[in-house]
């Protein structure tokens, strides 16, 4: 799969994240490594960790601004990465 | 110091600029125009262009542009402002609007049919591919819809289910519609749920092997 890396990342204001994982459960790279029976949370894009959310994989990361759109609390976001 | 190089982003635009003592090269990204089917950045010659989170940037959740022009590898040729369906990209050298690379005669003139976008009013889109859009919807995971709300001409379609508890229903192409721009490939978060393959760019007229070199390149198959 084709990916952007250089130009965005995921940012997620820990003090603002409540730890539901809605973004880890919205994320349709996450959805597919679920649906093929792949259970490795290294390989996820974003997952809970210890009650907050952290970016675990940024390279697999689409862009596709689901887990934007699901955060309640306005934690994530997709920022401009620096070059 | 001199060339001098600079880059504004906008809500609306950015402007890429280069300054060097009697010549000031602005390329402008219309980004309401743009939908970041990314076909500058197989075009350009010097991999100066890439691609952002075309989804989110469709959908206005994020404030980073779908397509980013590196202002240091630019060399403000125009090949993608020329290729662009969508004419968002505009180069102006000492503020007059010029294509060097076509008036010099290295790319030929495109022949294309305009087609309104169905998705904004009043903004057309230009079809100069050939090829097909295959959907291999076994791989689409289902339910996301990103493809549908991202094409500009309305191609990519869900159908209804017929009884509310069906599954729910994979994608399908319209290729009459379809001007296989490939914003689908690039907002697809899906793996090989749709392909892109090009069989031919229509044009007319001179050109030398920079152009041959660049079709090559765009018939490439492209997989999401």
């Amino acid at each position: 799969m084709e990916t952007a890396k250089n130009v965005y990342r995921i940012h997620i204001k820990t003090r603002l994240c409540n730890g539901c994982g809605d973004c880890v459960t919205a994320c349709p790279i996450n959805a597919r490594l679920r649906m093929e029976g792949n259970t490795d949370e290294k390989q996820y894009t974003v997952h809970v960790i210890n009650g907050k959310c952290e970016v675990v994989n940024q390279d697999a990361c689409d862009g596709c601004g689901v887990c934007v759109e699901a955060c309640s609390t306005k934690a994530l976001k997709l920022e401009q990465a620096e070059r | 110091m001199y060339p001098h190089y600079e880059q504004q982003i906008k809500k609306d635009k950015i402007v890429t600029e280069m300054k060097m003592i009697d010549v000031d090269a602005k390329l402008t990204l219309d980004r309401e125009k743009c939908t970041g089917c990314a076909v500058c950045v197989d075009v350009c010659p010097k991999e100066a262009i890439e691609r952002g989170p075309v989804g989110a940037a469709d959908k206005k959740l994020s404030d980073v542009p779908a397509v980013l022009v590196d202002e240091k590898k630019c060399s403000f040729c125009g090949v993608c402002v020329h290729l662009c369906p969508f004419d968002a990209l505009e180069l102006r050298i000492n503020d007059q609007p010029k294509l060097l690379v076509v008036e010099g005669g290295a790319l030929p003139q495109l022949k294309y049919e305009e087609v309104k976008r169905t998705r904004d009013e009043g903004k057309t889109a230009k079809k100069f591919f050939e090829g097909e859009l295959k959907a291999h919807p076994e791989k689409c995971p289902g339910g996301c819809a990103t493809c549908t709300l991202i094409c500009p001409t309305g191609a990519l379609t869900i159908p209804k289910r017929e009884h509310p508890w069906d599954k729910p229903p994979k994608i399908e192409v319209d290729q009459d519609k379809c001007i296989l721009c490939g914003v689908c490939i690039a907002g697809c978060p899906g793996e090989g749920a749709l392909e892109l393959v090009r069989t031919n760019v229509l044009s007319e007229g001179e050109h030398t092997e920079i152009w041959d070199k660049i079709v090559e390149k765009l018939k490439t198959p492209k997989t999401s």
